[in-house]
């Protein structure tokens, strides 16, 4: 279904040049959750920029459903639900009129819209704030707005990037509760997240991306197998080559004797 | 189509409940204008009562003669003694004139003698000054005048001489031509004024503002067209550029009419058809504008940058406006109704100036801002889709 052939992706030229991604290749099956985890700065945001015609790749090619991201990327975008942790929601419109809005900019027919509305209003649990300006809204409720935007025109594919960053506690369960929805109706999901609990919970396959190319990839079992670490955190570790001070992390887990 | 009308309508509904935006965009100008051609009028009336009722302080080293001049009582004086300089004592308003008689005058028909000479001293810094020297000069004139007739009276001559030839003043010009010349230069250049206004507080909003903000991404992340995009805002700015330069505009006008009422109506400078060729030209310029702002908005990487780019551009077209104002250099006809933007400005004040309609003119004006118009629509679409200016921010 999504398919990355050698691809690369080169920001600037000369020596502001940044190779974000260097030959990266993975495929995606249908119905499928592909979780891409990966520290700040390794590529995942880029990745799935490039998969949702935001950006285009340097070199390689990226299809969805047989469709270049390049060539045919409004085709592609009709297929896809993106939603990012650099988005957000201004201005003195409703999350109601937002979804009408979208709905329309997706042909969808009047009725439709309100129905798909209804029940995402419903399974977001955006209580009565969905009426009111989304200048107004929290954090937590603006992210519920973009899933409905992003979910409004049912698309087979959906593309999240980091789905629970700055959420509370709550939010975050509501949207991983989204994310099983989905998961049970058959979707092919990609999501780039750094809590490793969503990842294991949620994820058929995970990808491990650092310094723009893809270090490991496989199940849970697989990585685990690979790596010989029993959990996901450790194996994310020994991936990435444990922690270094210029990446800032602070890995407090326990050395592995 | 269909996209664009949505985009469009999207943008509209949003800055339809902003009331703050609305009432920036379209109750300021109408109350500012109102409020300061009110304040202006009354501020002219007053000072012009203040001038009438003024004891004018005069100094003159021939008493007689000035008092003679001012015997009608219509201007009050009040003679001031000794001054070791009148320019400073003018400067210092210690009098409003100073007059230097020269030569011996102890008659009126001592005017005509040739060691006679009258100097009048003024400052044209202040109104009163500048004002009691006219009077004072034409009143001297009146007297020369009267004495004239009293000689050639005396020396059995016809008096009605002086009154040859008859010279008479007549104004071919209608009252739709002479508001005309009032307006003809103002309204273009207060038209493509409004016209920018509008565009920068709403236009660069809705690009940079929105790359800023980081509320573009989910549109593009859409299956719209980037064309579709881009048209869209295109056409908000318009509409809000057209309805914010017409209220604005109207309420110059009104604001102007009230306060100068010879200058007659403003209606009266429109026929059916020079106001339908006006809002065809105003329609070319409100888009092209709109695109320009969309291209520039698009390029910034904020709504600061935006408008520092748009700055010179804007110099640019009001200097020629002001200079559509104030000289006749430029002729819409010549190479000029070839450069965009420029050409309405010079196409507007023909327009309302001259009793003909060029059709010609404002056909090649017209068709000149929307092919422009076009060629930054199409280049604000392609920056849509390019990755290094949608994502091109401060941030």
């Amino acid at each position: 279904m999504i398919q990355f052939k050698e691809v690369s992706k080169i920001f600037g030229t000369g020596k502001k040049e940044v190779r974000a991604l260097d030959k990266v290749s993975f495929t995606v099956g249908s119905g499928e959750i592909f979780g891409l985890l990966g520290p700040n700065g390794a590529g995942k945001t880029t990745s799935l920029r490039l998969l949702s015609t935001l950006l285009k790749p340097t070199q390689g090619q990226i299809t969805v459903a047989g469709l270049d991201t390049v060539k045919e990327s409004q085709e592609v975008r009709n297929r896809i639900g993106f939603l990012s942790s650099d988005m957000n929601l201004t201005g003195s419109l409703s999350a109601r009129e937002l979804f009408r809005f979208f709905g329309d900019l997706n042909h969808i027919e009047e009725e439709e819209i309100a129905n798909r509305s209804n029940r995402l209003i419903g399974q977001l649990k955006m209580g009565d704030f969905y009426e009111r300006k989304v200048e107004t809204y929290s954090t937590g409720m603006k992210q519920k707005a973009l899933i409905g935007i992003a979910l409004l025109h049912d698309p087979d594919i959906i593309i999240f990037d980091e789905p629970t960053n700055g959420l509370d506690i709550i939010t975050g369960r509501v949207v991983l509760d989204i994310l099983k929805d989905l998961k049970n109706r058959g979707k092919t999901l990609i999501v780039s997240t750094h809590i490793m609990s969503i990842a294991e919970k949620l994820c058929d396959r995970i990808g491990i991306i650092h310094k723009g190319t893809i270090r490991i990839i496989g199940t849970l079992e697989e990585i685990y197998e690979k790596t010989g670490e029993p959990d996901l955190e450790e194996a994310f570790f020994s991936v990435i080559g444990g922690v270094t001070e210029d990446e800032g992390y602070h890995h407090r887990s326990k050395k592995r004797a | 189509m269909k996209d664009i009308i949505t985009v469009l309508k999207k943008e509209l509904r949003n800055v339809l409940k902003d009331r703050r935006t609305l009432f920036m965009l379209f109750g300021v100008p109408v109350i500012m204008f109102l409020l300061i051609f009110n304040v202006m009028g009354e501020a002219m009336k007053s000072q012009e009562k203040k001038l009438e009722e003024t004891v004018y302080k005069v100094y003159t080293n021939h008493a007689a003669f000035v008092e003679n001049v001012f015997r009608d009582g219509m201007t009050k004086i009040e003679l001031v003694d000794g001054t070791d300089s009148i320019e400073n004592d003018l400067r210092d308003k210690r009098f409003d004139l100073a007059v230097v008689v020269e030569g011996q005058m102890d008659r009126l028909s001592d005017l005509f003698k040739d060691e006679t000479e009258i100097s009048i001293y003024s400052f044209s810094g202040s109104m009163a000054s500048e004002r009691i020297a006219r009077v004072f000069s034409s009143s001297v004139n009146l007297i020369r005048d009267q004495q004239l007739r009293l000689f050639l009276t005396e020396a059995e001559l016809d008096a009605g001489l002086l009154d040859k030839p008859v010279i008479k003043s007549i104004n071919i010009a209608t009252e739709k031509e002479q508001a005309g010349a009032t307006f003809g230069g103002l309204l273009p250049y207060l038209l493509v004024i409004y016209l920018f206004t509008a565009s920068f507080s709403v236009g660069f909003d809705v690009t940079a503002g929105e790359k800023e903000r980081q509320t573009l991404t989910i549109l593009l992340a859409n299956r719209v067209s980037r064309s579709s995009i881009a048209w869209g805002k295109i056409l908000y700015l318009m509409l809000m550029n057209i309805l914010s330069a017409a209220i604005s505009v109207v309420a110059f006008l009104f604001g102007f009419s009230s306060m100068i009422p010879q200058t007659g109506s403003m209606f009266t400078i429109f026929t059916p058809g020079s106001a339908a060729l006006l809002f065809l030209i105003v329609i070319s310029l409100a888009v092209l504008i709109a695109a320009f702002i969309t291209v520039i908005g698009i390029f910034a990487r904020s709504v600061k940058e935006a408008s520092a780019y748009s700055l010179p551009i804007y110099v640019v077209t009001i200097l020629f406006g002001i200079l559509g104002l104030q000289s006749e250099i430029f002729q819409s006809q010549g190479v000029i109704r070839y450069i965009p933007l420029i050409n309405g400005i010079f196409t507007m004040k023909d327009l309302i100036t001259q009793p003909r309609l060029d059709y010609v003119t404002v056909a090649i004006t017209v068709v000149i801002n929307l092919a422009a118009a076009a060629l930054l629509a199409f280049l604000a679409a392609k920056m849509f889709s390019d990755e290094r200016f949608v994502f091109r921010t401060g941030n």
